[in-house]
């Protein structure tokens, strides 16, 4: 059996209050309860402060016309502006645009955070959950020593979960300043409204909070129902033998692998897809759950290493380790398949409402869009083609924490500019955040392999597991 | 003084493949294994190299993929620009993007084919090649084990059939 030290639990305690750290100090400083007709006061006020005090002259010589405006609302408000937003504020008007937007990205940025852990490691137990279905489906028997790891990881669902129903009660309620989705904002499919937007008013079929909220229980709902029907069967199996459950469980996962089919796309439209509103990609579902897939392997492979390593998991052999490694070498290159699929058509038709989305990241995201690209396929291709770096445990081990970072960035591109736009960081709170989740993950998780047999006793192809050998 | 070849012949791939194990625990040599199917294992227990195929792939896939960007650079870029979308057509770097699955193409185009006919000529399988296998049983359901004798054919034969074999054949090779 194996028992969770009490250093992984001190790691993990550490991670989880750094993560509520980070985003309790993200929320503090993102609170400041101004109204927007708040801010246009203030800022009207200081423009009439400035025209007193400078001579017209001076100002209009100036290359950007609202610089000193600018410069005071940074100090009233703590805020930073782009060279780009100063530069280009035409009147009072656009300076008033611009502050009511970094205020909103202040109080966004631990949502934007939250968010981007959450669909993080919902791709690590969602697509665990996955591949452990597609054992079953596909019969795979090389794999039946690692099902214990892949249902433990599993179980992380519920807490992703719950954090995914925050972020869309307080989005869809307007609390604590959460504007993640663009088109729950108030009036935006009202004809009269002052913010009505013809586009996102066409999409209010699928695109209503009724809908939404429904969506994502039922997705929830069949995620869950897959993930204890699986793991009761296989611990009951245990007990009794036989081969009944086997057959149960490879009827369950069929039903959840066409179940996941849709859901893992619709995920993607709704979690993902709908922050950029106007916006959309059809081959956007698979872009993520190749993402998500890759996480997860590289999350199981560091796992099974582990309790490798800890004296558990003694039938998994090199050659289970190399399969695992072709796994992540193959979807790796399978994501960036995606990306280049999703870039290059949008790169070459250069219709006007597709390649904004290319704009934001190319001008504001320079830096963790291309980091993102070299990462997760540069990388990988390079140093996992060969068959020997695919066995040796610590190798994969260093390039898949390289491709975690990659991924971690390829969620951070997809959500954060339509979120926080150009005031983005990559600081305490989004790593922090991040850091949080992980050390809950890793309770989590190793409680849950501690209460279990790590081997399955009775799976019918055991046997097949242990000799396997390439 | 000519050389003699021992062959053993057997009727199971598990038996032929513990065979040539315990026979090269021994110390012997064995030259070759003929087997109408791919045994798994048998490249390590006869203690072959690994092949050197992947390496040659890897090499036809970077001729290919350096052809393929070359043709487009000198089609597309050098000899006749075509504005293709209202792309740029003066550089390279600016119609990279387009030249990817070309250059993708040519690279799998290149590495599957030239892998393949390496293959055949490294295992001697080009038009007008004879047949190697001293028994053609070893097409059917026959599994064939040649071991080379130096005046200890006795030792041999008596290994060979005390391993399982069906059937031990000797011949003089010049």
């Amino acid at each position: 059996m194996y028992t969770v030290t009490k250093n992984t639990k001190l790691i993990s305690l550490v991670l989880m209050l750094t993560g509520i750290f980070a985003l309790g100090y993200g929320f503090i400083k993102g609170a400041g309860h101004h109204t927007d007709e708040e801010i246009t006061h203030q800022v009207q006020a200081f423009a009439d402060d400035i025209q007193s005090e400078v001579s017209d002259e001076t100002d209009a010589l100036d290359q950007a016309p609202y610089g000193s405006l600018f410069n005071k609302i940074e100090q009233e408000f703590h805020l930073h502006f782009s060279q780009k937003e100063i530069l280009e504020a035409q009147n009072v008007d656009d300076v008033v645009h611009a502050t009511i937007h970094a205020l909103h990205a202040k109080s966004q940025r631990p949502w934007s955070s939250l968010l981007v852990a959450a669909i993080f490691f919902l791709g690590v137990s969602l697509l665990s959950l996955f591949f452990l279905a597609l054992q079953y489906v596909a019969e795979v028997g090389w794999s039946v020593v690692l099902k214990r790891v892949l249902m433990a990881v599993g179980t992380f669902l519920p807490y992703v979960a719950v954090v995914i129903f925050i972020i869309i009660l307080t989005a869809g309620f307007h609390l604590f300043g959460n504007h993640t989705y663009h088109w729950m904002a108030e009036g935006i499919m009202n004809p009269e409204s002052a913010n009505y937007d013809a586009i996102i008013a066409g999409k209010e079929a699928y695109l209503n909070f009724g809908f939404f909220f429904v969506r994502a229980l039922i997705y929830f709902a069949g995620w869950f129902w897959a993930l204890k029907k699986l793991i009761s069967l296989s611990l009951q199996e245990d007990i009794d033998g036989g081969v009944g459950y086997y057959a149960a469980s490879k009827k369950v996962s069929a039903i959840f692998l066409v179940f996941f089919a849709i859901s893992s796309s619709m995920l993607a439209w709704d979690w993902i897809m709908s922050i950029d509103t106007h916006w959309f990609s059809t081959l956007f579902g698979w872009y993520v759950f190749s993402s998500m897939f890759v996480t997860a392997l590289v999350v199981i492979f560091m796992l099974v290493v582990h309790l490798r390593n800890q004296g558990q998991l003694q039938l998994v052999n090199d050659s289970h380790i190399h399969d695992l490694g072709k796994f992540i070498f193959a979807f790796s290159i399978f994501w960036t398949y995606l990306w280049f699929s999703q870039f290059m058509l949008i790169w070459y038709a250069n219709i006007p409402e597709e390649v904004t989305y290319y704009i934001a990241r190319f001008d504001e995201y320079k830096v963790p869009f291309i980091t993102a690209l070299v990462l997760n396929f540069a990388v990988p291709i390079v140093m996992l083609m060969s068959r020997d770096s695919k066995r040796v445990p610590g190798t994969v081990i260093a390039i898949g924490a390289i491709v975690l970072v990659g991924h971690y960035l390829d969620f951070f591109v997809m959500i954060m500019p339509g979120t926080v736009g150009s005031h983005w960081h990559l600081g305490f709170v989004e790593i922090g955040t991040f850091l949080g989740f992980t050390g809950l993950f890793i309770r989590v998780v190793t409680k849950k392999l501690s209460s279990m047999e790590l081997t399955p006793k009775n799976h019918p192809m055991l046997k097949e597991s242990e000799h396997f050998h390439i | 003084m000519s050389k003699k070849v021992i062959y053993g012949i057997y009727d199971d791939d598990d038996v032929i493949l513990k065979a040539v194990k315990d026979i090269r625990a021994k110390g012997l040599n064995i030259d070759e294994v003929y087997s109408p199917f791919p045994i798994h294992g048998l490249d390590h227990a006869l203690g072959l190299k690994p092949t050197r195929l992947a390496i040659t792939s890897f090499i036809y896939g970077c001729t290919g993929l350096f052809l393929g960007m070359l043709m487009m650079w000198y089609m597309m870029i050098e000899d006749w620009p075509m504005i293709i979308g209202g792309k740029p057509n003066f550089t390279f770097v600016e119609n990279l993007p387009a030249f990817i699955p070309i250059g993708f193409e040519l690279t799998v185009f290149f590495a599957a084919h030239l892998m393949v006919l390496t293959y055949l000529i490294r295992c001697k399988l080009y038009p007008g090649s004879t047949e190697t296998s001293p028994d053609p049983r070893t097409t059917d359901d026959m599994f064939l084990m040649e071991v080379e004798a130096h005046g200890n054919e006795a030792e041999i034969i008596a290994l060979i059939k005390e391993t399982g074999a069906v059937e031990v054949k000797e011949e003089k090779i010049a």
